[in-house]
């Protein structure tokens, strides 16, 4: 039997490690681009501040890449150990993109990062140039491969089961590769990935403006954080859109979760900007909508519906049928390989076979499955409403508030006021954490959405666990809560001393050390 | 915007950016440059830095004591990691017998109970 504590308890662990490591993805994703912008001024300019600014940040890059790499990897093994048959069930299409970016990006990630610290030195202006652009294109190269694994997940194409081996197996890797979740999904997080980058960039920068330390640096820095920022702003709005069509044509019943749409509504359907979702009486309250914007988003149209939750669990509850007929005709292929007539009975119904496991939670064999287990399988499919409903709007709401924090900046920077405007300071300042509580919440719409399956329509979440005493999760999930706590800790005491010190503490700007720096009285250090 | 600025402080920065090569360049020849022969070393150190590195300084014993016992930990460290998680006694093998069974197909029901060696297939391969 299943033991369903240690499958919540993997999954609690993939969780948890999964928003830690991505506390680190966008801020390595984004600075790393910032760097390189920073660079290029130097090498076209000759102006050595421009040089010391990109030392100082990629001082920050460095913690916050180690971190990235010391909290990726660990996630890596979590399919061996907590998630053995999921390994096995797509481990030979899931595997593939993750292999591509060890081989591919990360080694050209890390090598490039040594080069980037010690070949200032020993590198042209230009080479080192490229040296950092390579730093850049290997996270992004990174985020890319991991996203095609993970559109997989979300949307599997170029694969198919086969009943001898048990498991889904490649078919067309390009299929795979040119996945439209995985093209969308992609842009959508390294323009993400890179507003975290700007937000962070603008924010210590604020801090320093408002002490009147490093101004020469910080200004410089908030023109090309506002700069940056704002163009990949409001490339994410773009670019979120493409993605919320995407998942319109692909993954229906989480863009229904996400506007808890319960019932099917007259083309073009509204968008609920704000309102209560009642999970118990399947309706929205005190809604507040916007007429036509659902329906342009997730179909690019004023004449398709966007289907609700309860036609959406209809639907499933066909396919649940017709993946009982395919579990059958699996259960006899295994009994005689050879037999034409299940081989056939199969074929007609592989499709649905994951909808038939999902009433492995209920019954033993989904065969004898009675109509009660069968509604109560299809309404599994439906994800949790309230979580989605409130984590999409929030990050929306950040993500407007980013733009117009953005714009004010880049007003105030091409008119050399951004050192007056105090209260402008704090406010990008206090932004800091914003980005990042965005991206996690992204996180949450794009994965918990995907519930209840681990491969979309293919493979619950439930199958894929490892069959380990509970006792074993429980030790690796403290271990994991002990170690990275012990490395947050790290992290922030490193990051904060760094940026206390700043360009002037650690030697990089002014370049003399003799040379005295204005710092007001009681400025923090 | 900057650039008066900039073209100042590069002037103002040029001597001691060139001061901080030349003393990363002594260094390197001495210790990080394994393609120059160890007879033409010293040639290439100034006479100052030849008096504080020495032919066998006591930083570098130091820090090789340091890579030592820090590779040994590691190793130690990787070696608990994979007894506890990789060893045949911990780890869940899978192969198309055991999810047959996981997912029910398999008439012959064995219970997925942890340290359960799975019934291997011949020539399954291990996942």
């Amino acid at each position: 039997m299943i033991d369903f504590g240690v499958v919540t308890l993997a999954r609690a662990q993939f969780a948890l490690t999964a928003l830690y490591h991505f506390l680190f993805v966008p801020l390595t994703l984004g600075l790393s681009m910032i760097l390189v912008i920073m660079e290029a001024v130097y090498v076209m300019t000759g102006g050595e501040i421009w040089k010391r600014m990109t030392q100082f940040w990629g001082v920050l890059f460095g913690i916050n890449f180690a971190m990235g790499v010391a909290t990726g990897i660990t996630m890596e093994f979590q399919f061996g150990t907590n998630w053995a048959y999921y390994s096995h069930y797509v481990g030979d299409i899931f595997g593939t993109p993750l292999a591509l970016e060890g081989l591919m990006a990360f080694f050209l990630e890390s090598t490039m990062v040594g080069l980037f610290f010690f070949g200032w030195d020993r590198l042209s202006r230009v080479a080192h140039l490229i040296v950092t652009a390579c730093v850049a294109l290997g996270s992004s190269l990174s985020a890319l491969w991991i996203l095609v694994a993970n559109a997989w997940m979300q949307y599997p194409v170029g694969a198919g089961f086969n009943p001898q081996t048990m498991r889904m197996e490649l078919l067309s890797f390009k299929d795979v590769f040119f996945n439209p979740v995985a093209q969308a999904k992609f842009v959508h997080t390294v323009a993400a990935g890179y507003v975290v980058g700007s937000v962070f960039v603008l924010a210590i920068s604020a801090w320093y403006l408002m002490r009147r330390r490093n101004v020469d640096v910080a200004r410089r820095s908030m023109a090309v954080a506002a700069s940056f920022g704002l163009a990949c702003a409001l490339s994410v709005v773009v670019l979120g859109d493409e993605s919320g069509y995407v998942a319109g044509e692909n993954q229906k019943m989480k863009v229904a979760a996400i506007e808890a749409e319960w019932h099917t509504q007259k083309p073009p359907a509204k968008f609920t900007l704000f309102g209560f979702p009642d999970l118990e009486k399947h309706v929205t309250r005190d809604e507040l909508d916007v007429p036509w914007m659902l329906g342009l988003i997730a179909t690019r149209s004023t004449d398709k519906p966007v289907l609700g939750i309860n036609d959406l669990v209809a639907q499933n509850r066909v396919r649940i049928a017709s993946g009982v007929e395919a579990y059958a005709a699996l259960k006899a292929l295994r009994a005689s390989p050879g037999d034409a007539a299940p081989r056939a009975r199969f074929a007609a119904h592989q499709r649905d076979l994951g909808y038939g496991l999902l009433l492995l939670r209920y019954v033993h064999d989904p065969a004898v499955a009675t109509p009660r287990q069968i509604d109560d399988a299809a309404w599994s499919t439906v994800p949790n409403v309230l979580v989605l409903f409130w984590s999409f709007r929030m990050m929306v709401a950040i993500g407007f508030f980013l733009i117009a924090l953005f714009a004010t900046a880049f007003y105030f920077a091409s008119r050399h006021r951004l050192r007056e405007q105090r209260w402008f300071l704090r406010v990008a300042f206090w932004s800091l954490p914003l980005p990042w509580i965005a991206a996690e919440l992204g996180w949450i719409v794009a994965e918990y959405g995907r519930q209840p399956w681990a491969i979309d329509g293919v493979l619950p979440t439930f199958l894929g666990a490892s069959p380990v005493p509970a006792s074993h999760v429980w030790l690796s999930l403290s271990g994991f809560v002990v170690f990275y706590s012990a490395l947050a800790v790290v992290d922030v005491f490193l990051l904060v001393r760094t940026i206390r010190r700043g360009p002037d503490g650690l030697g990089f700007w002014p370049p003399h050390s003799s040379e005295p720096v204005a710092v007001p009285a009681g400025a923090a250090r | 915007m900057f650039e008066e600025h900039d073209r100042q402080a590069g002037r103002d920065a040029e001597s001691e950016v060139c001061a901080t090569v030349n003393t990363l360049d002594m260094i390197d020849a001495n210790s990080f440059r394994p393609g120059i022969p160890a007879a033409v070393r010293p040639a290439l150190i100034s006479p100052r830095m030849r008096d504080q590195l020495g032919d066998e300084a006591p930083w570098r014993r130091r820090l090789s004591g340091e890579l030592v016992v820090l590779v040994a930990i590691k190793f130690a460290a990787l070696a608990l990691l994979w007894w506890l998680f990789f060893s045949p006694t911990h780890r869940t093998d899978v192969d198309p017998e055991a999810a047959s069974r996981r997912l029910g197909v398999t008439d012959v029901r064995t219970p997925d109970l942890p340290g359960a060696a799975p019934v291997r297939a011949q020539g399954a391969r291990r996942d």
